[in-house]
């Protein structure tokens, strides 16, 4: 360290005067960007995420001054009474007014490569530079994360964001590409990406075949097997418990459509003819002619599907 | 009736009565980017009179649109989470989404509705009730799918 000290003794010095010719310069600077409120927002977005950077190079140059002779430290900052409590009173400054310090770093770094282009050991200045390049370039980019950092904050800095926004961005419409058949269609500018990026994403599954062409009438098989068996009334409406009780004990003639019905349904699906006993235990009268009927169905089932006696028995068993 | 096609039982006792087949027709289910339809029909109701009627085709197309529009949200959301290298969607990157899109009208209703989901139930709030109930509706593993169904609901219901 001393060594590299001893050769850098006169470019640091070159550099603090450079260093003092920018900050002058740069207030000028910043009393022209106060009149324009955007360009200031979007300034103090790009500078927020340089402020690791610049901490490092400033720590870096206060080293040089540690092994320095006291005549140059006495030059460039005159203020700064020991090296520590120098590095703590900038971070703290900086802290304070961040615009102004951190544009000021900026233009610094600039003024230290102009003054020191052939040496190697202000490579790192040269990194510095690219990556405020990059910066200046994806401006916008950088801005949501300031965004999100405001949204993090309590909902207070909320209602700003939304202040800026709608000042800054009119509704303005912007034609999106024209995939459909119809001409160009114009959408909200703000909505214009999102809107890209869901129908590439319906096209991704449309190449799959996952969208949902048709609509299938009953998702679960069992449910709808459970639907055809319940007891309907007049209209199709199903009859719930109290129905069903009273349906029993009103007319004869829908009593004996619906055990028809139910017959029908168990006979297809071969189930147990199990509600024969409920629906006929007040009519002694009909259960010869609702014999003789089930007789025919059986007979007439019997060719289809093979059904036993064990079927007529539990009828004899239910009479 | 639509009756289902008759297969022979061998013997006196009979089979199971039920096929129990589940098997969809197509390779990906309605119910994976569907809401309930139900729940869809009982939102639409409230801003009927007792009397009104809904057709089904009706019914249909604002379950489409309201699937859609918790898409076209969370992706937003998802996209922005992505770049910060997070991996949970929570309430305020919703917030955001909304207002990157233009819903900015949106963001007070949602935010009481917010604040009262996150109080939960247990305070016995109105809001908190219903949030409660939407929550058991959907009945889903994953907590985040619940909470964008009752986010969007709450959206839906702001707008009745």
């Amino acid at each position: 360290m001393k060594n590299l000290c001893e050769k850098d003794s006169g470019p640091t010095h070159l550099t603090y005067y450079a260093l003092g010719r920018t900050s002058w310069g740069t207030s000028s600077e910043s009393d022209v960007q106060q009149s324009s409120m955007s360009k200031s927002l979007s300034l103090k977005i790009s500078v927020l995420p340089q402020q690791c950077h610049k901490t490092k190079l400033l720590n870096f140059q206060y080293q040089d001054r540690d092994s320095s002779s006291t005549q140059s430290s006495g030059q460039s900052y005159p203020e700064v009474g020991s090296a520590q409590s120098g590095q703590i009173s900038v971070q703290c400054s900086n802290c304070s007014a961040c615009s102004t310090l951190n544009t000021t770093g900026g233009k610094s770094v600039e003024g230290v490569i102009s003054s020191t282009v052939g040496i190697q050991d202000y490579t790192f200045p040269l990194s510095q530079l690219c990556y405020n390049q990059s910066l200046a370039h994806t401006a916008f980019h950088f801005a949501e994360p300031c965004f999100i950092g405001l949204v993090a904050a309590p909902y207070a800095p909320q209602p700003n964001i939304n202040d800026a926004q709608l000042v800054g961005m009119s509704p303005a419409r912007i034609p999106l590409p024209p995939d459909l058949i119809e001409g160009p269609m114009y959408v909200n500018a703000k909505q214009y990406h999102a809107i890209l990026r869901r129908r590439q994403y319906r096209a991704k599954l449309e190449a799959q075949n996952k969208l949902i062409k048709e609509r299938k009438p009953y998702l679960h098989e069992s449910r709808h097997l459970h639907a055809l068996k319940r007891a309907r009334g007049s209209g199709g409406r199903f009859l719930n418990a109290k129905k069903l009780t009273s349906a029993n004990h009103g007319d004869s003639i829908t009593t004996c459509s619906d055990v028809f019905q139910q017959h029908e349904s168990d006979f297809r699906l071969c189930g147990y003819p199990s509600r024969i006993g409920r629906s006929v235990q007040g009519y002694s009268v009909e259960i010869n002619i609702i014999y003789q009927s089930l007789c025919d169905k059986l007979f007439w089932h019997t060719s289809k599907c093979s059904i036993g006696k064990s079927s007529l028995a539990h009828l004899h068993y239910y009479v | 009736m639509s009756d289902a096609p008759a297969s022979p039982c061998g013997g006196g006792g009979g089979g199971s009565h039920e096929s129990g087949e589940h098997s969809p027709r197509s390779n990906f289910r309605e119910q994976d980017r569907f809401l309930p339809i139900a729940n869809i029909s009982r939102i639409m109701k409230k801003a009927l009179p007792p009397n009104g009627k809904i057709a089904k085709d009706a019914k249909e197309t604002v379950q489409e649109c309201v699937s859609e529009f918790i898409s076209f949200v969370t992706s937003e959301a998802s996209d922005k989470c992505q770049r910060e290298k997070r991996k949970t969607i929570n309430g305020d990157d919703l917030l955001w989404a909304m207002t990157t899109l233009g819903f900015e009208e949106y963001i007070d209703p949602l935010k009481v509705y917010l604040a009262a989901y996150r109080e939960g139930d247990s305070k016995g709030s109105a809001k908190g009730g219903d949030a409660s109930a939407k929550r058991d509706v959907y009945q889903s593993p994953n907590g985040q799918v619940a909470h964008q169904g009752s986010f969007s609901q709450g959206v839906n219901y702001t707008n009745s």
